[in-house]
């Protein structure tokens, strides 16, 4: 019998330096690797104008459509259609006021449709790509605490993991093509410049403190061109990644301190601009390696596109229950960056799940929703770090403008929605973000929303004295039924005030009763 | 190391020379067959047309204008000019030395003889006149040369007789007609059975110069020709038309100035008066005694029949990683093959090529193309897999030096077949050999991969030793497909690991593997380096080998042609051995190894350790994974050290000699022997299939 051929796929990463593209094939072992087919990198310093003047030039424009329409015309020899490619823009255009613009151009020039990736989402793709590189070369690495880098062009990633799990990630807007522009427009020595770096950066690595010490972090993985190039003169090669230690990293960075860019460029052959900002960028490093435990830095030949092949769908549930885990995780940690009350927002994100999954018939929902839902379940009360008053307020606000790991933008406009319409007033012509989203998205937020206040309203006395037993749907009706005999007076009251939307979406009657009486 | 710098390094030039010394004491080699001593004296004389234009050619320019000529060996360009034209003249006269005075009449006694303008019969005489009329008369251009413009644009290395004439008033003139190269350099006369009675058309050509000049009498005449400035380069800003940009530099190549002047003795006023048109100087000028030009007689040495004055041909053999799976993709899929050429066959590269043109699951060719056959296979399959709407992407070196003309015309044949064809790289010459088929197969893609020393040229494929690698092998045929984008302008330059590319990384890299058997053989380790390649002329890396061999790191380098590095002396390098092999097969392989502590590393590349290549051209060094590969190959780099007929060892002093043993061994010949050994139990498709049962 014949088999079918390979799929094989294109993704297209416009950075704030280059314009990349990987051509990789599904691969016959189910470890989920793609393997690649050809790679492809054109220099085009988006960064450098949109960095400067938060636009996209004339020549930058031209140059990246004739770029694209190069990679084009290579994906046809693969019979890659352009609408089959995954195009992904990253820093430069996220930050380019005239993205629209360049966006269509591309779409008319060369049929590609771009996406424009947020910095949590780049932080989970290539969390993906890690994982699976690392779990080839380095099976430790997914239970180990560990520090993931990334420094590219326009943006810093930082991901802290706990027993594999991401804890903490973070975009920073420091990258190689800012440092780049810093060091040109601060007149004065490189030092100085570097002096400036270190600061920013040591602040940052501060905060990041609080929420996980970099100390338990026993591995460093690094990403980044201008990293791997530096390994492969400095570092060994271990398997599929490179490998530098501790010692001669620290030895070349004190090279690269007492020697100028032309001696450090002559002698381990770099280009002269590469030379130049390597002082600032081995101060980003450093920065974050010294404050781990970590040997070694290990940089696999990975980059955010794998993490874009890997999530294409049909890889399998452990992909999914993976992403569950660590999304989980980070809300977690958030979450505890604002003292919330964790036993009351699991209790919550448990009857919410239970509700979730009793109502599947009523809400024909989606896997990746109920996992928003129980993210929403987790932060619907993280504003009352700020105040109680109109905390629901102050959750939105903080939601949307935090870092999740794994949640692109569509998904963070759910959940910030689902913790802003947990309580008080329902959603009206004068929330204007709410309205501005598609109608498809406010439903579901309405949905999700209807089951957290349901959910929020049965454990209103933060105390999880009330169990849920079970939940049915029978015609018109859900009846929760408690475990025990519990006193549910104050809950039907919460209820009655919370219940509203739930009725109004589900245009279904709630009812709750206790284990022996039904009150 | 407190020598004087000048002192640890052999001048390139001189050096250079010595080689080929080397090739012509191959004619002297008693007891060789005629017409194989007769071919060498024709490389000689082929290796020096190259050497002037090139070499001498940028020596004199320096002076010129006054630019320095740098060499570590610190020698002025005058002084070197001096002392190349020294070494030349002597060696010229030792090659028509022999070529008149023993090769020849040794030939006339076999029944090859050539006739000259004195000792012909009547008979010879008309039917010269007739074969003047009929064949050569009417492509004749005979001209006058009387200024300093007209002599400057004599073409290059194209052979003239010139005629010293008288006019109807006393007055003399210098005329010039070039030697048609359409027509045959000799002709043959009519003579009894088993002798070949030959004459050269430059002496038709005298014989009935009062046809060119009537109403003029000829006084004197004589053959020359004009050696000129080739080392031109090209525009490389010329982004825009660089094909446009490389014919401009052929054009301008023809007004060159004049850098050799190589004439028969036969006229005193005809030599005296082209010195002084072409202003050269003395030294320039070769008073050549014999025959002038020979490359153009080398066909020669190929005259059918006479076995008894050519050497027993060695027909290729079946390669012996090909003796099971004789289908090359198979074969490839399986395992790593390498290919000794011209030992083993070359035709399963051009079969790879071929079969991938036609196959429907080849989605993709790739090849750079530096120099190829006229009427290349390669090239024709490349246009057929073209039309066949594969995607072939070719990058062709149009500055393949004296192959532009050609590179030209079919590259330009494969883009109007819609093959992506890619003009080389500015600034550098692209020098390494790559050629990769991309397969879609049913489990997955698959790459076949070849990499080489030499070129994809299945002529010379038969006669330069070079050594080739096809595999499969995923991680190695990735690195390659990154490399290939960028030396085709798709991508930037990458990391790599497997192979190392030049001119970013390959330098450094030779220079860290020899610091790094210098530190193991510090700390007690067992340290070698063995070397075989073309040339060494880059400093650094010789400089590299002074302080590995001072370290007490074992250097053996078997280098064909020029070598600066000085070996054998004291305190700087004795602990180098340096030879040279010089045979019936061009040295051409270029192989580095690394005893690295037990841990070997073999590497095979395009490179030889020349500035020149290792700064300005894009090369190729790719590692040998396979563990019977090294061995083979390191077993090949052991019988050339073992040769004591054709190795020579290079000498403190510059000068070779050849090695005296009682026991001859021949490398090229062991290597045959070996070869032809493996192919014994070869059975081809063409007679009998084989048929594979179970095993009972």
């Amino acid at each position: 019998m014949k088999k079918k051929a390979n799929i094989i796929s294109a993704v297209i990463d416009i950075g704030s330096s280059a314009i990349r593209m990987l051509i990789a094939e599904e691969s016959e072992d189910p470890t989920m690797k793609w393997r690649p087919i050809d790679s492809f990198e054109k220099k085009v310093e988006l960064g450098r104008d949109v960095f400067h003047d938060q636009e996209i030039s004339r020549e930058g424009m031209l140059e990246s459509l004739k770029i694209l329409t190069d990679f084009r015309d290579i994906l046809k020899t693969w019979k890659i259609s352009p609408e089959a490619t995954q195009v992904i823009g990253t820093s430069a255009l996220r930050e380019a006021h005239n993205k629209d613009v360049f966006i269509d151009r591309v779409f008319l020039r060369t049929g590609f449709k771009v996406r424009v990736i947020e910095g949590a989402e780049a932080n989970q793709l290539t969390y993906t790509a890690v994982q699976a590189a690392m779990k080839e070369s380095w099976p430790r690495f997914n239970q180990a605490n560990s520090v993931i880098v990334e420094v590219s062009g326009g943006s810093s990633e930082i991901m802290l993991l706990h027993r594999g799990s991401v804890v903490v990630s973070h975009t920073f807007r420091m990258g190689t093509v800012r440092i780049e522009q810093q060091l040109k427009s601060l007149p004065g020595s490189v030092d100085v410049v570097c002096g400036i770096i270190h600061d920013n950066v040591e602040a940052t690595l501060d905060m990041y403190e609080h929420e996980y010490p970099f100390k338990n972090a026993h591995f460093m993985v690094a990403l980044g061109g201008e990293l791997r190039s530096l390994a492969s003169k400095i570092g060994e090669r271990r398997k599929s990644l490179w490998e530098i230690t501790a010692k001669q990293f620290r030895d070349f960075r004190q090279e690269v301190r007492s020697s100028t860019p032309q001696e450090i460029a002559a002698k381990f052959l770099f280009s002269i601009t590469d030379a130049e900002s390597l002082n600032a960028l081995l101060t980003v490093y450093s920065g974050i390696f010294e404050r781990t435990t970590a040997k070694t830095i290990l940089i696999p030949d990975v980059s955010i596109r794998d993490g874009v092949l890997l999530s294409l769908g049909g890889r399998g549930k452990v992909a999914r229950r993976k992403f569950r885990n660590q999304v989980i995780a980070s809300a977690k940690s958030l979450g505890k960056k604002y003292y919330y009350d964790a036993s009351h927002s699991s209790h919550v994100a448990k009857m919410s799940k239970l509700f979730f999954d009793k109502l599947k018939k009523s809400h024909a929902l989606e896997e990746r929703h109920r996992v928003l839902l129980e993210v929403a379940a987790i932060l619907h009360d993280v504003g009352t770090f700020i105040n109680e008053s109109a905390h629901h307020k102050h959750s939105y606000y903080i939601v949307r403008n935090s870092e999740l790991f794994g949640l692109n933008q569509d998904d963070i406009d759910v959940v910030s929605h689902v913790v802003r319409y947990h309580r008080k007033a329902l959603p009206v012509s004068s929330h204007t973000e709410f309205h501005s989203l598609d109608w498809q998205t406010r439903m579901i937020i309405m949905k999700l929303a209807a089951i957290l206040r349901i959910a929020d309203a049965i454990d209103s006395s933060h105390t999880q004295r009330v169990k849920v037993e079970k939940a049915s749907l029978s015609g018109e009706l859900f009846a929760i039924q408690c475990e025990g005999k519990v006193d549910l007076s104050l809950e039907k009251v919460s209820l009655e005030n919370k219940g509203d939307l739930f009725e109004e979406v589900y245009g279904l009657n709630i009812s709750i009763s206790s284990g022996s009486n039904r009150f | 190391m407190k020598k004087d710098e000048s002192s640890k390094f052999f001048n390139r030039e001189l050096s250079w020379i010595e080689f080929n010394k080397r090739v012509l004491d191959e004619a002297f080699r008693d007891g060789y067959p005629l017409l194989e001593r007769f071919k060498f004296l024709c490389i000689t004389s082929s290796n020096f047309d190259e050497f002037f234009m090139v070499r001498v050619a940028s020596v004199k320019r320096a002076i010129l204008k006054d630019i320095e000529y740098s060499c570590p060996s610190k020698i002025s360009a005058e002084n070197l000019l001096e002392k190349i034209a020294k070494r030349t003249h002597e060696l010229v006269q030792e090659q028509y030395d022999f070529l008149g005075n023993k090769l020849l009449p040794s030939l006339a006694k076999e029944g090859i003889k050539f006739c000259t303008t004195k000792n012909l019969e009547d008979t010879d005489i008309s039917y010269i006149k007739s074969l003047f009329q009929s064949e050569v008369f009417s492509v004749m251009t005979p001209m006058k040369a009387e200024t300093s413009k007209s002599a400057l644009s004599f073409v290059n290395l194209q052979l003239y007789v010139a005629f010293w004439l008288r006019d109807g008033e006393g007055e003399t003139h210098l005329a010039v007609a070039p030697i048609p190269s359409s027509l045959n350099r000799f002709y043959e006369l009519p003579s009894d059975e088993g002798v070949k009675r030959l004459i050269l058309l430059e002496d038709i050509i005298k014989m009935c110069g009062n046809q060119l000049f009537p109403g003029y009498e000829i006084l004197e005449d004589c053959a020359f020709r004009v050696t000129k400035d080739m080392d031109l380069s090209v525009d490389e800003d010329d982004d825009k038309d660089f094909l446009r940009a490389m014919r401009e530099v052929l054009i301008h190549r023809e007004k060159s100035f004049p850098i050799r002047l190589e004439i028969n003795k036969d006229s005193k006023s005809i030599r005296e008066k082209l010195v002084e048109l072409l202003e050269i100087s003395q030294q320039a000028v070769y008073d050549i005694d014999g025959i002038l030009d020979l490359k153009s007689l080398f066909s020669l040495s190929f005259f059918p029949g006479y076995p008894n004055l050519k050497l027993s041909q060695w027909s290729p053999c079946q390669p012996r990683d090909l003796m099971d799976e004789p289908d090359i993709f198979k074969a490839v899929k399986e395992k790593d093959i390498l290919l000794h050429h011209p030992y083993e066959k070359f035709d399963p590269v051009i079969e790879m090529v071929q079969k991938a043109a036609s196959d429907p699951s080849v989605i993709a060719i790739k090849m750079t193309l530096y120099r190829t056959s006229g009427d290349s296979p390669i090239v024709n399959a490349l246009l057929k897999a073209a039309l066949n709407k594969k995607e072939v992407t070719v990058l062709v070196e149009l500055k393949a030096r004296f192959d532009e003309g050609q590179n030209i015309v079919w590259a330009q044949k494969l883009e109007e077949v819609g093959a992506n064809v890619i003009y080389g790289v500015a600034e550098l010459k692209v020098h390494c050999k790559f050629f990769m088929v991309i397969r879609r197969e049913e489990d997955k893609v698959r790459r076949y991969l070849h990499l080489g020393t030499g070129n994809y040229n299945e002529k010379t494929a038969e006669i330069y030793g070079d050594l080739a690698l096809l595999t499969s092998r995923d991680d190695m045929t990735y690195e390659a497909c990154l490399f290939f984008n960028a030396i085709t302008g798709y991508s930037t330059v990458p990391n790599l690991s497997l192979l190392t590319m030049a001119p970013t990384l390959l330098k450094a890299r030779l220079l860290s593997m020899i610091e790094r058997e210098i530190d193991i053989v510090k700390n007690g380790g067992t340290a070698e380096i063995i070397a075989k390649s073309n040339s060494i002329s880059d400093p650094e890396i010789i400089k590299a080998f002074y302080k590995a061999s001072n370290a007490g790191v074992k250097i053996k380098l078997n280098i064909r042609g020029v070598c600066m590095l000085v070996p054998g002396v004291k305190g700087l390098s004795e602990n180098i051995e340096v030879i040279s092999i010089v045979g019936r097969f061009l040295e051409h392989s270029r192989i580095y190894y690394f005893r690295n502590n037990g841990k070997e590393e073999m590497f095979l590349a395009s490179a030889d350790l020349m500035t020149r290549n290792l700064e300005k051209r894009v090369e190729l060094m790719f590692k040998v994974i396979d563990r019977d590969h090294c061995e083979r190959i390191k077993k090949i780099l052991q019988i050339y050290f073992a040769d004591t007929l054709h190795a020579h060892k290079l000498l403190k002093n510059g000068l070779y000699e050849r090695k005296k043993f009682k026991v001859n061994i021949a490398s090229q010949e062991e290597l045959y022997k070996e070869a032809k050994a493996y192919a014994k139990n070869f059975t081809s498709h063409k007679g009998e299939l084989r048929v594979r049962k179970k095993k009972s």
